[in-house]
């Protein structure tokens, strides 16, 4: 006998239930994972799933979720979840994920950090459109690089500040004096923060009276500090959030030490038929990776694309088209890259996808 | 009227086993029916000519036909399987091109149906009773009828 397939909605993001003698599934689909692409409605075999107006979401005109599920279609398979690269969808069965099953198909994406290679420079923390890297890192403490003496003749100072204001690492500090008729200078002492100080001398070329003196022992503008010393004083671990990742692989194309490696889901080209764009910048919007862009003109007269595509970390995920409202994009995938045990009915569904 | 479509096509399968060289006392224990019925059936005294016509039409339907209708006869699975089993050489099989996997025959009411260690879907064709719910259940179409030709025509 068929059962029964329930459908819950919580927060914006469904469950779809079905719990028979045999076996209990749940498919979970997550608004905020999400990004629009379609690819779940394309591989589909029942056609349960029909995806919201994504140009308005994505431009915050309406509030809607982006796809809807039909419980009274979906028969629970699975291919949608193995096939999202966003990790927007789980297949549970009797609460095991189809992701961690070998006998499952699924798309491959995959990044892989080098820790050992990584020089902790942060550069893909800042580029990561996802903010699924980030970088915590320990370094020496300044004062270990910067080493030296300082020292302020305090019978002759006259505690003007001249040499505080000049201070590049705000390092001098006038101490201040109860003032009262007893007591009529403002300042009762200069102190230096040996921490913060970088024994620069700009104080003792700055002082009119000749009160300060300096010297540099380890000082980085006179002798260079070895690098390879200081490298292995920085500590600290890149930490990559892979369901946040969609490979877009901005980070391995600016790692200065290749320490990163990204495989993405996808081989194959965009096209953009720019005369058709209305500059509506839905696909802008929606795309997860940052890969489109209008692009600034060069200098008047000249006459720019009016969307451009960096394929370079487009991962033709297909948002773009969906959002776009005037049949601009077309994704030309030539290569899906699968992991897992053959299932000839799931490789019929996933190459669906490619055109 | 469906009881006696019933008895004119356990009247059919009674004379086939007949051919084969089973005796009477076998034939009545394999439809699990009184001696004396399968006499009347293998001497032609019951059910009556029209009926025995009606059923030979029935039997000769498609297989993927003529199963649904057998089924819808009675209710005793054990009897239809039998004599599903005894007309037509047939199996349900799984199209490994068509299953998804979605586990939805999984609840065969004969508990048929079972997931293998690499959830595949596998049939148990001795707990089978041919009764066709998996295949009206499947929304791909990957759970089909084989059957080798009518055994009646060979």
């Amino acid at each position: 006998m068929a059962i029964n397939t329930e459908k819950e909605v919580c927060n914006g993001n469904i469950k779809i239930i079905r719990e028979g003698s045999a076996e209990k599934r749940v498919l979970s689909w997550n608004d905020e994972q999400c990004i629009g692409c379609g690819i779940c409605k394309d591989v589909c075999p029942v056609e349960a799933i029909e995806m919201g107006p994504l140009g308005a979401i994505f431009k915050g005109i309406i509030d809607a979720p982006k796809l809807d599920i039909d419980n009274k279609k979906c028969v629970l398979c699975g291919i949608c979840a193995s096939s999202c690269p966003f990790n927007a969808m789980d297949l549970e069965i009797d609460g095991t994920s189809t992701k961690e099953l070998p006998q499952y198909l699924k798309i491959k994406k995959d990044i892989s950090l080098n820790q050992e290679a990584c020089v902790l420079c942060k550069q893909c923390e800042v580029v990561c459109p996802r903010k699924a890297i980030s970088i915590e890192r320990e370094l020496p403490e300044r004062k270990t690089l910067v080493l030296g003496e300082i020292y302020i003749n305090k019978d002759i100072c006259v505690l003007c500040g001249i040499c505080a204001e000049y201070c590049p690492a705000d390092a001098i500090e006038l101490i201040k004096n109860d003032m009262n008729p007893l007591n009529l200078n403002p300042y009762k002492d200069i102190v230096v923060d040996t921490d913060a100080c970088v024994y620069c001398k700009v104080c003792e070329k700055a002082c009119p009276h000749e009160a300060i003196e300096v010297v540099c022992y380890k000082c980085p503008f006179v002798k260079r500090i070895k690098i390879p010393e200081l490298y292995k004083e920085i500590k600290g671990q890149t930490i990559i959030d892979k369901e946040a990742c969609v490979s877009c692989s901005w980070c391995e194309k600016i790692c200065p030490v290749n320490a990163i490696v990204v495989k993405k889901p996808f081989e194959g080209e965009l096209i953009i038929k720019e005369d058709a764009c209305n500059g509506c910048r839905a696909c802008i919007e929606v795309c997860p990776c940052n890969a489109l862009t209008f692009p600034k003109s060069e200098g008047q007269g000249k006459k720019s694309p009016r969307l451009a595509v960096n394929p370079e970390v487009c991962i033709l995920c297909g948002a773009c088209v969906n959002a776009c409202p005037a049949d601009v994009l077309e994704v030309k995938r030539t290569k899906i890259n699968m992991v897992g045990s053959k299932i000839p009915s799931w490789e019929n569904a996933l190459n669906k996808l490619i055109n | 009227m469906p009881d006696h479509i019933l008895s004119g096509i356990k009247a059919i399968v009674a004379v086939n086993l007949r051919k084969k060289g089973k005796l009477q006392k076998e034939i009545a224990e394999y439809l699990n029916m009184d001696r004396s019925i399968v006499s009347h059936y293998l001497h032609g005294r019951h059910p009556s000519k029209r009926v025995i016509r009606v059923s030979e039409e029935i039997i000769k339907l498609p297989v993927n036909n003529a199963i649904k209708i057998i089924n819808s006869l009675s209710d005793d699975r054990d009897i239809t399987s039998k004599i599903i089993k005894e007309l037509y050489n047939a199996k349900i099989q799984v199209d490994p091109d068509r299953c998804i996997l979605c586990g939805g025959c999984l609840e065969c009411p004969h508990g048929a149906i079972y997931k293998d260690s690499n959830y595949r879907i596998n049939i148990d064709h001795n707990k089978c009773k041919l009764c066709g719910n998996c295949i009206s259940t499947c929304q791909t179409d990957a759970l089909i009828l084989k059957a080798l030709p009518n055994k009646l025509e060979e």
